[in-house]
Protein backbone atom coordinates (compact mmCIF):
# COMPACT_ATOMS: atom_id res chain seq x y z
CA UNK A 1 0.00 0.00 0.00
CA UNK A 2 1.54 3.16 -1.28
CA UNK A 3 1.13 6.14 1.96
CA UNK A 4 3.54 7.95 0.58
CA UNK A 5 3.08 8.89 -3.41
CA UNK A 6 0.80 11.85 -3.90
CA UNK A 7 -0.42 11.28 -7.24
CA UNK A 8 -1.92 7.91 -5.84
CA UNK A 9 -4.48 10.70 -3.76
CA UNK A 10 -7.64 9.46 -5.47
CA UNK A 11 -6.66 5.75 -4.06
CA UNK A 12 -5.53 7.43 -0.45
CA UNK A 13 -8.71 8.54 0.10
CA UNK A 14 -10.67 5.64 -1.17
CA UNK A 15 -8.37 3.20 1.00
CA UNK A 16 -8.87 5.59 4.32
CA UNK A 17 -13.20 5.71 3.44
CA UNK A 18 -12.70 1.68 3.39
CA UNK A 19 -10.63 1.43 6.41
CA UNK A 20 -12.80 3.67 7.90
CA UNK A 21 -16.11 2.00 7.06
CA UNK A 22 -13.75 -1.48 8.27
CA UNK A 23 -13.20 0.24 11.75
CA UNK A 24 -16.70 1.33 12.20
CA UNK A 25 -17.56 -2.46 11.59
CA UNK A 26 -16.06 -3.68 14.61
CA UNK A 27 -12.22 -4.31 12.55
CA UNK A 28 -10.20 -2.68 15.02
CA UNK A 29 -6.96 -3.32 13.02
CA UNK A 30 -8.78 -0.80 10.25
CA UNK A 31 -7.93 1.49 12.49
CA UNK A 32 -3.98 1.06 12.31
CA UNK A 33 -4.32 1.27 8.67
CA UNK A 34 -6.31 4.34 8.93
CA UNK A 35 -3.81 6.22 11.11
CA UNK A 36 -0.92 4.80 8.63
CA UNK A 37 -2.85 6.11 5.48
CA UNK A 38 -3.65 9.97 6.82
CA UNK A 39 -1.10 10.58 9.57
CA UNK A 40 1.49 11.54 6.54
CA UNK A 41 -1.40 13.85 5.15
CA UNK A 42 -2.32 15.16 8.43
CA UNK A 43 1.23 16.33 9.08
CA UNK A 44 1.61 18.00 5.53
CA UNK A 45 -2.07 20.07 6.41
CA UNK A 46 -0.76 21.28 9.70
CA UNK A 47 2.38 22.41 8.96
CA UNK A 48 1.37 24.85 6.41
CA UNK A 49 0.23 26.75 9.80
CA UNK A 50 3.98 27.26 10.89
CA UNK A 51 3.69 25.29 13.91
CA UNK A 52 6.91 23.95 14.84
CA UNK A 53 7.62 19.62 14.42
CA UNK A 54 6.56 18.86 18.39
CA UNK A 55 3.30 21.11 18.26
CA UNK A 56 2.75 20.01 14.75
CA UNK A 57 3.04 16.15 16.49
CA UNK A 58 0.75 17.30 18.96
CA UNK A 59 -2.26 18.39 16.85
CA UNK A 60 -2.55 15.29 14.26
CA UNK A 61 -2.50 12.95 18.19
CA UNK A 62 -5.19 15.44 18.79
CA UNK A 63 -6.67 14.95 15.91
CA UNK A 64 -6.60 11.19 15.94
CA UNK A 65 -7.73 11.48 18.92
CA UNK A 66 -11.07 13.50 17.98
CA UNK A 67 -11.92 11.44 15.49
CA UNK A 68 -12.13 8.59 18.00
CA UNK A 69 -14.40 9.78 20.11
CA UNK A 70 -16.65 11.52 17.74
CA UNK A 71 -16.56 9.26 14.70
CA UNK A 72 -20.17 8.69 15.57
CA UNK A 73 -20.81 12.24 14.32
CA UNK A 74 -19.26 11.91 10.56
CA UNK A 75 -22.42 10.90 8.73
CA UNK A 76 -20.43 10.12 5.52
CA UNK A 77 -18.01 7.53 5.92
CA UNK A 78 -16.56 8.17 2.13
CA UNK A 79 -15.95 11.65 3.50
CA UNK A 80 -13.50 10.45 6.61
CA UNK A 81 -10.33 11.91 5.01
CA UNK A 82 -11.85 16.15 4.08
CA UNK A 83 -13.29 15.20 8.23
CA UNK A 84 -9.89 14.63 9.34
CA UNK A 85 -7.98 17.05 7.72
CA UNK A 86 -10.76 19.95 8.65
CA UNK A 87 -10.18 19.04 12.40
CA UNK A 88 -6.62 19.31 11.91
CA UNK A 89 -6.55 22.57 10.23
CA UNK A 90 -8.63 23.68 12.86
CA UNK A 91 -6.65 22.56 15.52
CA UNK A 92 -3.55 23.80 14.13
CA UNK A 93 -5.15 27.37 13.27
CA UNK A 94 -6.05 27.71 17.00
CA UNK A 95 -2.48 26.65 17.78
CA UNK A 96 -0.89 29.25 15.66
CA UNK A 97 -3.07 32.08 16.78
CA UNK A 98 -2.43 30.88 20.07
CA UNK A 99 1.45 30.65 19.72
CA UNK A 100 1.47 33.60 17.60
CA UNK A 101 3.25 31.78 14.83
CA UNK A 102 1.01 33.36 11.84
CA UNK A 103 4.67 33.31 9.03
CA UNK A 104 6.70 30.09 8.65
CA UNK A 105 8.71 29.18 11.68
CA UNK A 106 12.71 29.74 11.63
CA UNK A 107 13.31 25.67 11.69
CA UNK A 108 11.61 25.48 7.56
CA UNK A 109 13.76 28.28 6.77
CA UNK A 110 16.47 26.50 8.14
CA UNK A 111 15.66 23.21 6.21
CA UNK A 112 14.71 25.05 3.05
CA UNK A 113 18.43 26.19 3.01
CA UNK A 114 19.87 23.40 3.73
CA UNK A 115 21.59 20.70 1.39
CA UNK A 116 19.69 17.80 0.08
CA UNK A 117 21.73 15.16 -1.43
CA UNK A 118 20.06 13.87 -4.35
CA UNK A 119 19.64 10.11 -4.49
CA UNK A 120 21.06 7.56 -7.35
CA UNK A 121 22.46 9.10 -10.11
CA UNK A 122 19.12 9.07 -13.02
CA UNK A 123 17.30 10.73 -10.41
CA UNK A 124 19.68 13.44 -10.25
CA UNK A 125 17.73 15.97 -13.18
CA UNK A 126 14.67 15.10 -11.46
CA UNK A 127 16.20 16.14 -7.90
CA UNK A 128 17.50 18.96 -9.66
CA UNK A 129 14.24 20.31 -10.72
CA UNK A 130 12.53 19.50 -7.03
CA UNK A 131 15.49 21.94 -5.87
CA UNK A 132 14.32 24.53 -8.22
CA UNK A 133 10.53 23.76 -7.61
CA UNK A 134 11.52 23.57 -3.77
CA UNK A 135 13.60 27.33 -3.82
CA UNK A 136 11.01 29.09 -5.92
CA UNK A 137 7.68 27.86 -3.61
CA UNK A 138 10.17 29.31 -0.67
CA UNK A 139 9.95 32.49 -2.98
CA UNK A 140 5.95 33.14 -2.71
CA UNK A 141 4.07 34.69 -0.01
CA UNK A 142 3.71 32.69 3.02
CA UNK A 143 -0.30 32.89 2.62
CA UNK A 144 0.27 31.77 -1.46
CA UNK A 145 2.87 28.80 0.31
CA UNK A 146 -0.12 28.06 2.60
CA UNK A 147 -2.75 27.94 1.02
CA UNK A 148 -1.13 25.80 -2.20
CA UNK A 149 0.04 23.04 0.50
CA UNK A 150 -3.42 22.96 2.59
CA UNK A 151 -4.88 22.19 -1.04
CA UNK A 152 -2.32 20.14 -2.54
CA UNK A 153 -3.32 17.44 0.84
CA UNK A 154 -7.00 17.87 0.94
CA UNK A 155 -9.92 15.69 -0.63
CA UNK A 156 -12.35 18.07 -0.85
CA UNK A 157 -11.31 21.37 -0.05
CA UNK A 158 -13.23 23.02 2.38
CA UNK A 159 -12.64 26.56 0.83
CA UNK A 160 -15.35 28.25 3.58
CA UNK A 161 -12.69 26.62 6.77
CA UNK A 162 -9.52 28.14 4.60
CA UNK A 163 -10.82 31.46 4.06
CA UNK A 164 -11.25 31.87 7.63
CA UNK A 165 -8.07 30.45 8.52
CA UNK A 166 -6.56 32.60 6.01
CA UNK A 167 -8.31 35.60 7.02
CA UNK A 168 -9.44 35.70 3.35
CA UNK A 169 -13.25 36.34 1.28
CA UNK A 170 -14.68 32.64 0.24
CA UNK A 171 -14.84 33.86 -3.02
CA UNK A 172 -11.19 34.65 -3.37
CA UNK A 173 -9.95 31.76 -2.37
CA UNK A 174 -10.06 29.84 -5.97
CA UNK A 175 -8.69 32.94 -8.10
CA UNK A 176 -6.44 33.11 -5.16
CA UNK A 177 -4.92 29.97 -5.92
CA UNK A 178 -4.90 30.40 -9.60
CA UNK A 179 -2.89 33.70 -9.41
CA UNK A 180 -0.68 31.61 -6.63
CA UNK A 181 -0.06 29.26 -9.43
CA UNK A 182 0.53 31.68 -11.43
CA UNK A 183 2.95 33.71 -9.66
CA UNK A 184 4.77 29.79 -9.65
CA UNK A 185 5.06 29.40 -13.19
CA UNK A 186 6.40 33.05 -13.60
CA UNK A 187 8.91 32.61 -11.16
CA UNK A 188 9.98 29.52 -12.50
CA UNK A 189 10.08 30.84 -15.79
CA UNK A 190 12.36 33.57 -14.71
CA UNK A 191 14.52 31.53 -12.55
CA UNK A 192 15.38 29.00 -15.06
CA UNK A 193 15.99 31.90 -17.73
CA UNK A 194 18.61 32.94 -15.05
CA UNK A 195 20.42 29.94 -14.79
CA UNK A 196 20.78 29.59 -18.91
CA UNK B 1 12.17 23.18 -17.82
CA UNK B 2 8.32 23.12 -17.86
CA UNK B 3 6.27 25.99 -15.94
CA UNK B 4 3.16 24.34 -15.36
CA UNK B 5 3.13 22.72 -11.52
CA UNK B 6 0.37 20.71 -10.57
CA UNK B 7 -0.88 20.17 -7.23
CA UNK B 8 0.20 16.87 -6.96
CA UNK B 9 4.03 17.64 -7.84
CA UNK B 10 3.79 20.29 -5.38
CA UNK B 11 2.29 17.62 -2.67
CA UNK B 12 5.23 14.94 -3.63
CA UNK B 13 8.01 17.85 -2.93
CA UNK B 14 6.25 18.81 0.09
CA UNK B 15 6.39 14.86 1.85
CA UNK B 16 10.24 14.97 0.18
CA UNK B 17 11.37 17.71 1.64
CA UNK B 18 9.47 18.03 5.33
CA UNK B 19 8.01 14.44 5.93
CA UNK B 20 6.56 13.44 9.30
CA UNK B 21 9.08 11.75 11.54
CA UNK B 22 8.53 8.13 10.76
CA UNK B 23 7.54 6.87 14.07
CA UNK B 24 4.76 9.25 14.43
CA UNK B 25 1.91 6.69 12.85
CA UNK B 26 3.41 4.49 16.09
CA UNK B 27 2.84 7.27 18.57
CA UNK B 28 -0.80 8.07 17.47
CA UNK B 29 -1.66 4.35 17.88
CA UNK B 30 -0.11 4.13 21.48
CA UNK B 31 -2.06 7.30 21.95
CA UNK B 32 -5.86 6.23 20.75
CA UNK B 33 -4.25 2.70 22.73
CA UNK B 34 -3.87 4.89 26.49
CA UNK B 35 -7.37 6.77 25.59
CA UNK B 36 -9.98 6.22 27.92
CA UNK B 37 -13.07 6.45 25.64
CA UNK B 38 -15.17 6.28 28.62
CA UNK B 39 -14.11 9.21 30.31
CA UNK B 40 -15.13 12.94 29.32
CA UNK B 41 -11.78 14.67 29.41
CA UNK B 42 -10.42 18.19 28.24
CA UNK B 43 -7.92 18.40 26.20
CA UNK B 44 -4.64 20.17 27.11
CA UNK B 45 -2.61 21.79 24.46
CA UNK B 46 1.14 21.99 23.84
CA UNK B 47 1.84 25.90 24.59
CA UNK B 48 5.69 25.36 24.78
CA UNK B 49 8.95 22.79 24.82
CA UNK B 50 12.02 23.98 26.25
CA UNK B 51 15.51 21.94 26.57
CA UNK B 52 17.91 23.29 28.88
CA UNK B 53 21.29 21.28 29.70
CA UNK B 54 22.17 19.76 33.04
CA UNK B 55 25.07 21.10 34.11
CA UNK B 56 27.95 21.78 31.99
CA UNK B 57 29.40 18.53 31.37
CA UNK B 58 26.21 16.74 31.45
CA UNK B 59 24.84 15.59 28.19
CA UNK B 60 21.32 14.60 29.08
CA UNK B 61 18.80 17.33 28.83
CA UNK B 62 15.97 18.87 31.15
CA UNK B 63 12.95 19.31 29.54
CA UNK B 64 9.93 22.13 30.51
CA UNK B 65 6.64 21.33 28.93
CA UNK B 66 4.28 23.45 29.40
CA UNK B 67 -0.12 22.32 27.95
CA UNK B 68 -2.77 24.60 28.98
CA UNK B 69 -6.99 24.32 28.03
CA UNK B 70 -8.16 27.51 28.41
CA UNK B 71 -7.25 29.41 31.93
CA UNK B 72 -5.78 26.04 33.02
CA UNK B 73 -1.82 25.37 32.90
CA UNK B 74 0.20 22.72 33.52
CA UNK B 75 3.94 22.69 33.55
CA UNK B 76 6.24 19.53 33.38
CA UNK B 77 9.56 19.72 34.61
CA UNK B 78 11.28 16.48 33.30
CA UNK B 79 14.86 15.83 34.70
CA UNK B 80 16.83 12.61 33.56
CA UNK B 81 17.71 10.87 36.89
CA UNK B 82 19.44 7.24 36.03
CA UNK B 83 19.57 5.59 32.66
CA UNK B 84 15.81 5.33 31.28
CA UNK B 85 14.63 6.74 34.05
CA UNK B 86 13.88 10.64 35.23
CA UNK B 87 11.89 12.65 37.44
CA UNK B 88 9.03 15.15 36.70
CA UNK B 89 8.12 18.39 38.69
CA UNK B 90 4.93 19.57 37.94
CA UNK B 91 3.06 22.79 38.36
CA UNK B 92 -0.58 23.19 37.82
CA UNK B 93 -2.46 26.83 37.78
CA UNK B 94 -4.55 27.91 39.20
CA UNK B 95 -3.36 26.18 42.43
CA UNK B 96 -6.37 23.65 43.05
CA UNK B 97 -6.36 19.83 44.93
CA UNK B 98 -5.91 17.49 42.49
CA UNK B 99 -4.80 14.30 41.32
CA UNK B 100 -2.35 13.43 38.46
CA UNK B 101 -2.26 9.94 36.68
CA UNK B 102 0.72 8.94 34.67
CA UNK B 103 -0.23 6.24 32.02
CA UNK B 104 2.15 4.98 30.29
CA UNK B 105 2.28 1.26 28.02
CA UNK B 106 1.63 -1.22 30.58
CA UNK B 107 1.62 1.06 33.89
CA UNK B 108 -0.37 3.64 35.89
CA UNK B 109 0.73 6.04 38.47
CA UNK B 110 -1.06 8.58 40.81
CA UNK B 111 0.19 11.21 42.90
CA UNK B 112 -1.60 14.20 44.27
CA UNK B 113 -1.21 17.90 43.88
CA UNK B 114 -0.61 20.33 47.17
CA UNK B 115 -1.88 23.25 48.15
CA UNK B 116 0.76 25.02 46.60
CA UNK B 117 -0.50 23.52 43.09
CA UNK B 118 2.96 21.13 42.89
CA UNK B 119 3.55 17.68 42.39
CA UNK B 120 6.61 15.66 41.65
CA UNK B 121 7.27 11.81 40.48
CA UNK B 122 10.56 10.48 40.91
CA UNK B 123 12.42 7.24 39.61
CA UNK B 124 9.73 7.24 36.82
CA UNK B 125 10.19 5.22 33.63
CA UNK B 126 10.82 7.13 30.27
CA UNK B 127 9.31 6.94 27.20
CA UNK B 128 5.28 7.40 25.78
CA UNK B 129 3.60 9.04 28.47
CA UNK B 130 0.36 10.97 28.96
CA UNK B 131 -0.58 12.61 32.05
CA UNK B 132 -4.29 12.94 32.87
CA UNK B 133 -5.46 15.52 36.13
CA UNK B 134 -8.34 15.19 37.80
CA UNK B 135 -10.18 17.78 39.82
CA UNK B 136 -12.04 17.50 43.06
CA UNK B 137 -15.80 17.63 42.87
CA UNK B 138 -17.16 20.54 42.68
CA UNK B 139 -19.75 22.00 45.64
CA UNK B 140 -22.90 21.33 44.50
CA UNK B 141 -22.29 20.50 41.24
CA UNK B 142 -20.74 16.83 42.05
CA UNK B 143 -18.95 16.62 39.11
CA UNK B 144 -15.39 16.56 39.01
CA UNK B 145 -13.00 17.71 36.00
CA UNK B 146 -10.38 16.04 33.89
CA UNK B 147 -7.66 17.10 31.72
CA UNK B 148 -5.31 15.28 29.93
CA UNK B 149 -2.33 16.08 28.01
CA UNK B 150 -1.09 14.25 24.45
CA UNK B 151 1.25 11.73 24.65
CA UNK B 152 4.43 12.98 25.52
CA UNK B 153 7.72 11.49 25.45
CA UNK B 154 10.09 11.32 28.40
CA UNK B 155 13.57 10.91 28.65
Amino acid sequence: MSTTRPEAGTSRWAAAADHFRRWLDGDSAALDDLVRTLTPVLWQVVRAYGLDRHQSEDVVQTTWLTLVRKSDTIEDPQAVSSWLTTTARREAWRVSRRSGKLLPVEDDELAREADISPGADSDVVAADERDRLWGTVGQLSPRCQRLLRIIAFDDRPDYAGIARDLEMPIGSIGPTRGRCLAKLKDLLATNSGKDQ
Amino acid sequence: MKANVKLSELAEMWEERDPMPTDLPDRVLVALALEDLDAEHEMLHLVERSKELVGTRSVAEAVTITFAAGEFTVMLHVSPTAPERCRVDGWVAPAQPMTVKVVQPGSTRTVRVDATGRFSLSELGVGLTRFVLLTEAVDGEGRAKSFATPLVELS
